[in-house]
């Protein structure tokens, strides 16, 4: 593989990794909010 | 009143949105478009359109939805005509339905082929059988007449095996049937796609056979990353990043606002469709793209992969390479490729299921299990024709109208009807309600202004597509005076047969043209229908009013 191609590949795995697990973590920690009995 | 359906947990919902955006083609078309398009540098046009078309299209869709679902409408038609004001708009949201029994009709054909063959490699089929032979399964399974191993009618068999699949999961409703196989499939198809990747990059040189110079799993992996930069200068690259962003996405179906609608009224809706839009370019960029190129380059050659590249490799070249691995492995293997597509594409087909049951649900009080099997019926009989002249192009027209060509059509629609007729600040309102995380405010300017432009580039695009899909050398030929040539795919030459002399039948005998407007009459039929039942359910809403205040 070509200098070029492990950069490009090595940080788009990276962006593609962290950024859904970082939204996926915050998906997992944060509390649900209570049901609105007006509304739902 | 019954109490409202919601999804039963956050991460439930997320998992179906990303199981509805993650389809078929993050494992078959993405790699595909990349190495037609720059390779490597491919990646920036995609994260700039993901940025600036799919992200603020996803937060529309979802604040839609929800939106809808807060006033009681779970599909897009009356969702659009509350939000528009207007009477008229109801009839664009028809879209959101036609879509999707459109797009099922033919994407569960493609998702039997998958259970058929994670089938045939589960019952070890193709050990033993050459690249060629396992090539000519293929052709030998979409005839219908013919048989692959002794099962008569099998394309039919397994299409109705995969409808009926379909409609029983849909018919046992929104937290035990769509969230539940979320639940199963994404996890599944997570893991199947890991060990495919992990193979994929561990492969090396240790799939080549005696005199393959260039069978390496590391030279399929440059050919797919390495950058070439100038690609960024050529309109094509850019109208491909867009499309592609587009149809992984699964935004323009209807699906999305449908989902979105059994949100609760205030519950946040940003984080949620950021985590299944980022979910989606996981399983695409990380997953899809150590698959496919690698594993076949990896056995069959740098220059035999540039030569046969496409979605068909997918069913025509993998099930051969499996079966390299040794019987035990490459049963293994093969199930799991095939598996992983299948549960791709259920996740996805259930989601087009979901805007017709609950239009039916909500306009006509049908229950869940007759709106489901109606749904089943209507995409069988919609649908067959995709399977009996499979040959004839049926399949590609759906493909082109109802995929392609609709999606964008309807994402043009509500991206006007939220930022401009909705307004803005509305809106943006809607989007930041019970927000988890905090949305930059310059979206405020990209949705009004940046996502319809970015859209009318992709559907200029799509509508005159160039010869070849060559811009410079047709503007070229504009400026010095000697007209656009129109690439076959271009909509306007499809439309009109630009450059083709009419002909129908040909001593009797149907010609490839008679299919093609055959199938353009059917969808139009099935566009018309649905605005019927719009109608009707229209005129039923105003009887109820009347009822109630009378």
């Amino acid at each position: 593989m070509t200098t070029e191609a492990i950069i490009m590949v090595v940080c788009v795995n990276i962006v593609f990794l962290v950024v859904p697990g970082y939204f996926f973590w915050k998906i997992l920690t944060t509390p649900q909010k209570p049901e609105d009995p007006n509304n739902d | 009143m019954g109490k409202k359906e919601h999804w039963g947990s956050r991460v439930g919902l997320v998992l179906a949105m990303a199981g509805n955006a993650v389809g078929l083609g993050n494992f078959l078309r993405f790699p595909m478009q990349a190495v037609q398009n720059g390779g490597g540098a491919f990646i920036i046009p995609y994260l700039v359109c993901f940025l600036l078309m799919g992200i603020p299209l996803l937060w529309i869709e979802w604040s839609i939805g929800r939106f809808g679902g807060r006033h009681g409408d779970h599909s897009t038609p009356f969702m659009f005509e509350r939000i528009g004001n207007n009477r008229f708009w109801k009839y664009i949201g028809a879209f959101g339905i036609f879509t999707n029994i459109a797009v099922a009709s033919y994407y569960c054909y493609i998702e039997s082929w998958t259970l058929s063959y994670a089938y045939h490699s589960l019952i070890q089929t193709f050990s033993g059988l050459s690249q060629l032979e396992v090539s000519q399964f293929f052709v030998t399974y979409v005839d219908v007449l013919a048989s692959t191993t002794g099962i008569p009618f099998e394309a039919i068999i397994f299409y109705v095996l995969c409808l009926l699949l379909n409609t029983y999961i849909l018919s046992r409703g929104l937290e035990k049937g769509i969230e539940l196989t979320a639940k199963i499939g994404m996890p599944i198809l997570i893991a199947f796609g890991i060990f495919l990747a992990i193979r994929g990059w561990t492969l090396g040189a240790g799939g080549a056979t005696a005199g393959c110079t260039d069978c390496d799993a590391f030279a399929g992996f440059n050919f797919l990353w390495n950058p070439n930069f100038t690609s960024l200068y050529d309109p094509k690259v850019w109208v491909a990043a867009a499309g592609q962003i587009f149809f992984t996405l699964s935004i323009g179906m209807g699906t999305i606002h449908c989902y979105a609608a059994y949100v609760r009224s205030h519950d946040d809706i940003a984080l949620s469709a950021m985590s299944a839009g980022w979910m989606n370019g996981f399983v695409e960029v990380v997953l899809g793209a150590a698959v496919i190129i690698p594993i076949s380059v990896g056995y069959l050659g740098l220059d035999w992969v540039k030569e046969n590249a496409g979605f068909s490799m997918g069913f025509q070249t993998m099930p051969y390479l499996f079966s390299q691995w040794g019987a035990t492995l490459g049963t293994i293997g093969g199930f799991m490729w095939f598996g992983l597509l299948f549960f791709a594409g259920i996740t996805s087909s259930l989601a087009m299921g979901s805007p017709w049951v609950a239009f039916m649900k909500d306009e006509f009080k049908w229950s869940q299990n007759k709106s489901s099997w109606t749904f089943g019926l209507v995409v069988l009989i919609m649908g067959i024709p995709t399977v009996l002249f499979f040959k004839n192009g049926v399949f590609d027209e759906y493909d082109y109208w109802a995929g392609t060509f609709s999606l964008v059509i309807f994402a043009i629609a509500e991206v006007i009807l939220f930022g401009w007729v909705f307004g803005i600040e509305k809106g943006w309102k809607e989007i930041t309600d019970g927000s988890d995380m905090k949305v930059p405010t310059i979206y405020k300017f990209v949705i009004k202004y940046i996502t319809p432009l970015l859209l009318l580039f992709v559907f200029l695009g799509n509508l005159f597509t160039p010869k070849g899909n060559d811009w410079f050398k047709q503007f070229g030929s504009l400026f010095s005076g000697n007209g656009w040539e129109f690439d076959k795919n271009a909509v306007v030459k499809q439309i009109f047969h630009i450059g083709e002399s009419i002909i129908w039948f040909n001593n009797g005998v149907p010609t490839p043209m008679f299919y093609v407007d055959a199938t353009r009459v059917l969808l139009t039929m099935l566009f018309a229908f649905i605005c019927v039942l719009i109608y009707i359910a229209t005129v039923r809403r105003a009887k109820n009013q009347i009822a109630e205040k009378g």
